[in-house]
């Protein structure tokens, strides 16, 4: 065969397979072929809102105007709300609500925000405490003062005498998580320091200074950045705080789990001095503890998204805020955090969405011009299937009467569309024998009744007790019904007194359902 | 073969569409039938002329090459039963007498008739037939026996009633 050949072939046979399968015409009645369709899905939709009056949070500050949410809901990043310094104050705004119905399947809230940073210079003070990197013990450098009873670190030269000896006293590190660099600044060590001198001994020179280097956190060295600086000035023979300054050039962080190592030394010449380096001791004034002044450090600003639901405070994780340009961040909730169910219309017109910045140097500051909330939602459906969907009263008699309970054929009729329906009921003037019998409330010559019974919410195990005699025209069936919920319905048919037509007839029931 | 194609496409085409505008619909439909029960029959040809006859004497419709077909016209299972009647003159007996007279029906074909055990008409109904289908058909053979005696001589109705019955399952 060759390949025109074979494509033509597949070609008819595709066809008719979507034409079997489209279901027109129907190939079979029962058991229906094609299969009824069971399921409806219509396609997502989105729904943008955005805020429309404040919230419950107005604490930043404005720039543009004065008014917090319509700065943040013009789409125009010259104007919105902006935070400086604190971590916090909360902003959030109230959305604009909506009468849009369906199915919701998540909300996204954005901000859109960018970050201003100034240069905050911090101060290192040397701990006792130590952290062991890569099998080895370091003393810890931390942001905050000494917090213990100290510890004094000693070296005493040697009897026959040290010469230009550096000796190290100890090994300082600073973790550089979150830290996007070190900027260039000068910095000042400060040395809390004494020496003595022993019998016999001598003093011929002596400083304190460092080296400064970027340890990685399986101990190895990233970079070593300089060594034998910041030269102390004079030690003494009682405690005293010496200082030496080094002009730190500058430094990107390449790893956030890298550490800032200052190793502390003494460098001297001399015979049986004892040099002591005092560290970590809280009785101290701040101006007399070891410690390094003048390092910049830059953190990124940082801030998470705020919803307010339920008058409940939720956050997202906290994100970077670009310096560069007013980006678009985002959080996408499935469902309500408060009820951990699938979000409702009311819940989004009471929702409201802000942020709250969660790093901020002091000087830095968080701007957002614009929030706003996706809702991705599936357009309402209203459908309804009856399941079986088919009743064979069979033959009967004149003037008599048969119901699905006599058949023990209850029908019931299930709400498939994604919203709260009504159902409603209707039969028709029979046909299809040749004549038509006239749908009544009482039967007659050529004239039938057909009756319907809410089972759900009635007793229809007695016919005609809360039977309905059905009419061309919709009656109401039951109202109210959820998704997914059902109303069981029984039918009884009377047949007409007499007839002339004893073919069968068509007497089909619709039940209609609409949105209320 | 292109236009079969083409028709192929169509139709696929159109079936498609009309498949997808059904998944909007808000209305299910129960559908849903009855029929009326008729009980109807009808004989065939419906008529017998026994002739002129001598007092007690037999003539059966298998002698007048006129046997009865009786058919269920209704749309259910049927019982054919059966009766006959006294006519002008005479009594519908058993057996036959004085002023009185035999109508005896069968069943069968004329061949495996025993007039004899036959069962006589009476004026009450009688069970000819029983669960006769829609359309189907049961064959009626009558034996007439004239009285042994009678003072009237004048032409006698001896109709016989077929009536037919919804089959009780």
């Amino acid at each position: 065969m060759n390949f025109n050949k074979f494509l033509k072939t597949f070609i008819i046979f595709l066809l008719v397979f979507s034409w079997i399968f489209s279901g027109w015409p129907q190939i079979w009645k029962k058991p229906p072929i094609p299969p009824e369709v069971k399921e409806i899905k219509a396609s997502p939709d989105t729904l943008i809102l955005r805020p429309n009056a404040a919230g419950t949070y107005q604490q930043w500050s404005t720039f543009g105007d004065t008014v917090h949410w319509s700065l943040t809901s013009d789409q125009n990043d010259n104007t919105g709300v902006q935070v400086t310094g604190t971590t916090t104050f909360k902003e959030t705004e109230n959305l604009a609500d909506t009468t849009q119905a369906g199915t919701i399947n998540s909300v996204t809230a954005y901000m859109r925000a960018k970050a201003s940073s100034s240069t905050e210079t911090y101060t290192l003070y040397a701990h006792q405490e130590t952290v062991t990197i890569g099998g080895t013990s370091y003393y810890l450098l931390k942001t905050t003062s000494a917090d213990a009873a100290g510890t004094t670190l000693s070296y005493t030269s040697a009897s026959g005498g040290d010469t230009n000896l550096r000796k190290l006293f100890g090994k300082f590190v600073f973790q550089l998580s979150d830290v996007i660099s070190i900027p260039a600044s000068t910095w000042t060590i400060y040395y809390r320091q004494y020496y003595s001198i022993g019998a016999g001994g001598s003093l011929t020179s002596a400083h304190y200074d460092v080296d400064i280097l970027i340890r990685q956190s399986d101990g190895t060295v990233r970079t070593t950045i300089a060594t034998d600086v910041a030269t102390s000035s004079a030690l003494t023979t009682s405690w005293s705080t010496a200082t030496g300054t080094y002009a730190f050039p500058g430094y990107t962080v390449v790893d956030p789990t890298d550490y800032l190592e200052i190793d502390f030394y003494v460098h001297e010449t001399s015979k049986k001095v004892t040099f002591n380096l005092r560290i970590d001791d809280n009785t101290l004034a701040l101006t007399d503890q070891t410690r390094v002044e003048g390092i910049n450090l830059d953190y990124p600003e940082k801030a998470v998204i705020l919803w307010r639901t339920y008058s409940t405070d939720y956050e997202s994780s906290a994100t970077t805020v670009s310096r560069t340009a007013f980006t678009d961040y985002s959080e996408t909730r499935a469902v309500n955090p408060y009820t951990g169910q699938a979000w409702t219309w009311d819940e989004i017109n009471n929702l409201e969405i802000g942020a709250r910045a969660t790093q901020l140097g002091s000087a830095d500051t968080i701007q957002v011009s614009e929030f706003w909330i996706i809702v991705d939602y599936i357009p309402p459906t209203v459908s309804v299937s009856v399941s079986d969907g088919a009743i064979d009263y069979g033959i009967m008699t004149t003037n008599a009467s048969k119901s699905t309970i006599d058949l023990n054929d209850m029908q019931t009729a299930t709400n498939d569309g994604n919203v709260t329906e009504n159902f409603n009921i209707k039969g028709q003037d029979a046909t299809g024998a040749g004549c038509t019998w006239t749908l009544a409330s009482t039967n007659g010559v050529d004239q039938y009744v057909h009756q319907f019974c809410n089972a759900t919410d009635y007793d229809c195990s007695n016919p005609p007790t809360n039977y309905v005699a059905l009419t061309t025209t919709y009656q109401t069936l039951k109202t109210g019904i959820p998704p997914n919920g059902t109303v069981k319905i029984h039918l009884r048919l009377i047949t007409p007194t007499q007839t002339s037509c004893y073919g069968q007839q068509s007497v089909n029931v619709t039940i209609q359902a609409v949105q209320p | 073969m292109k236009s079969l194609i083409a028709t192929l496409c169509t139709l696929g085409v159109v079936g498609m569409v009309i498949g997808a505008a059904v998944l909007g619909a808000t209305e299910a439909t129960i559908t849903a039938t009855v029929t009326v029960q008729n009980i109807s029959l009808s004989v065939s040809d419906g008529s017998i002329a026994y002739g002129v006859l001598p007092t007690g004497y037999s003539k059966s419709t298998c002698d007048l090459n006129d046997t009865q077909t009786v058919t269920n016209d209704g749309n259910v299972a049927e019982d054919f039963n059966i009766k006959g009647q006294n006519s002008q003159n005479w009594t519908l007996g058993s057996t036959p007498g004085s002023e009185v007279y035999v109508h005896k029906f069968a069943t069968s074909s004329c061949e495996y008739i025993n007039w004899d055990t036959a069962p006589a008409l009476t004026t009450s109904y009688q069970t000819m037939a029983t669960n006769v289908a829609q359309n189907a058909t049961t064959t009626l053979n009558l034996r007439i026996t004239t009285p042994t005696t009678t003072n009237h001589y004048t032409e006698q109705d001896v109709s016989v009633t077929v009536m037919a019955a919804a089959h009780q399952f």
